[in-house]
């Protein structure tokens, strides 16, 4: 029961951060997406399974606080939690440039997608524009932030698979 | 083995949850989503943020109360300044007053929108992608409802678009999304104001400019118009800061500055009045 606990807390954490934050940190009208560094990273470190539950759970809080349609985030954060998760299988110690990689692709394609389902269908052609104004500046800003919270959630895991193994006698990483 | 296992039914747990997904797209499109749904997640959601921005509000202020007495020496030089620049500036829309005040008369709008009944909130959340959306700290409990107009610093900032029990979500119109009908104050000529997301918290833009008598100038005043479905008219939007005709020589188009600093909204004032 430790895990949805300790995953449950940080998703509302990082929530927190992200929402009430924004006026002090904001560079350049962007802000870092901390949730999503929390959804890729577990995903790294757990599995699919994990990526996919943490991705969904996330998107629909965003959508329920922010949102006009429900579970369009939800759906999103899912799928690249789901699809983070496969670098689980390859990677399993501390590993920060596969991390990167995995939060900058995952930044970038929530980007494209958001642009091409919400603005270039609502007629909003100019992808230059939000390309250099909102996508590229917001993912090298999660980079930059993700180093600090990659690894702070290393060390929960960490801590979480040691405990696991105390109880339960058996490797569960 | 155990791995095998785990793959299967991340699959299933996948497609459970991507069915439940186009429920929740479906439902909320249609709008049948019960409003409890987002009730439950404002309940642990913003008393937090309420806790969280009154702490680094506070913090804020002690910082700015210790700031040393040499940056105190500056400010009180740059004032100082300022309020000779202001004072100048004043006697200016001193004379432009005079002027709007006819034209209010002309085109029939409310005087003094300090008349209407407020409810005083906090920005208790932003929405940081691409949305210019925020949470304020009060809901239907203190009579607030969709599509009223919310104020700061004695200009528009937004309108309510999903009024919770103890929340509210409110659009900026600095928000792409945003468009608001609105008109010249010196010239009464008519326009609509867009935002311009995540692009720009300072400025906005306006299109459709009926000026075809080319009497609208940079500098003039925009505020809301009386034909708007649901802003109040005569809410103070900003300055024109760029006017251009458009190519068919009869509508211009162009940008205003904002007056509001749309990065640290604090407090807002939300019109409880709706638009008829």
């Amino acid at each position: 029961m430790t895990r949805p606990v300790v995953y449950g807390a940080l998703l509302i954490l990082c929530f927190l951060l992200q929402t009430t934050l924004t006026p002090w940190l904001l560079i350049a009208g962007v802000f870092p997406n901390i949730l999503l560094v929390f959804v890729l990273t577990f995903a790294q470190f757990r599995g699919s399974a994990t990526g996919l539950v943490l991705g969904f759970f996330s998107g629909l809080l965003w959508d329920l606080m922010f949102g006009s349609i429900v579970g369009y985030y939800a759906l999103l954060y899912m799928l690249l939690g789901y699809l983070a998760g496969f670098a689980s299988r390859l990677f399993f110690e501390y590993d920060l440039k596969m991390a990167l990689l995995i939060f900058g692709a995952g930044d970038l394609l929530l980007g494209l997608t958001v642009y091409v389902t919400l603005f270039l269908m609502q007629g909003r052609f100019q992808f230059f524009a939000y390309l250099r104004g909102y996508i590229l500046p917001e993912t090298v800003y999660t980079l930059g932030v993700s180093v600090i919270f990659y690894s702070i959630f290393y060390l929960i895991n960490n801590r979480l698979c040691s405990l696991e193994r105390k109880k339960e006698g058996y490797f569960a990483g | 083995m155990k791995k095998n296992r785990s793959r299967i039914s991340a699959k299933y747990i996948l497609f459970i949850l991507v069915l439940l997904c186009v429920l929740l797209i479906a439902l909320s499109s249609q709008g049948l989503l019960p409003r409890q749904v987002r009730d439950l997640a404002g309940y642990v959601i913003t008393p937090a943020q309420k806790g969280i921005t009154s702490v680094l509000q506070w913090t804020e202020d002690r910082f700015s109360f210790f700031r040393d007495k040499k940056s105190l020496i500056d400010e009180n030089r740059e004032l100082k300044e300022k309020v000779a620049q202001l004072e100048e500036q004043n006697r200016d829309l001193q004379a432009a007053n005079d002027q709007t005040a006819q034209l209010r008369e002309l085109y029939d709008l409310d005087r003094e929108y300090d008349s209407y009944p407020k409810v005083a909130a906090n920005v208790i959340g932003r929405d940081s992608s691409w949305f210019e959306t925020f949470i304020i700290d009060k809901g239907i409990a203190d009579g607030i409802q969709a599509d009223m107009n919310v104020l700061a610093g004695g200009a528009l900032v937004g309108k309510v678009i999903q009024a919770e029990e103890t929340w509210s979500q409110v659009r900026s119109v600095t928000d792409d999304a945003s468009n608001v009908s609105a008109m010249n104050a010196e010239t009464g000529d008519y326009c609509v104001v867009t935002g311009e997301g995540s692009r720009s918290h300072t400025t906005l833009t306006f299109s459709q400019m009926t000026d075809s008598d080319g009497n609208s100038k940079v500098g003039d005043r925009l505020v809301t118009s009386n034909i708007s479905d649901v802003y109040l008219p005569g809410l103070l939007l900003g300055y024109i800061t760029e006017l251009h005709a458009d190519e068919d020589n009869v509508t211009s188009s162009g940008a205003l500055s904002v007056s509001g600093d749309f990065e640290h909204l604090q407090n807002v004032m939300v019109i409880t009045t709706l638009k008829e």
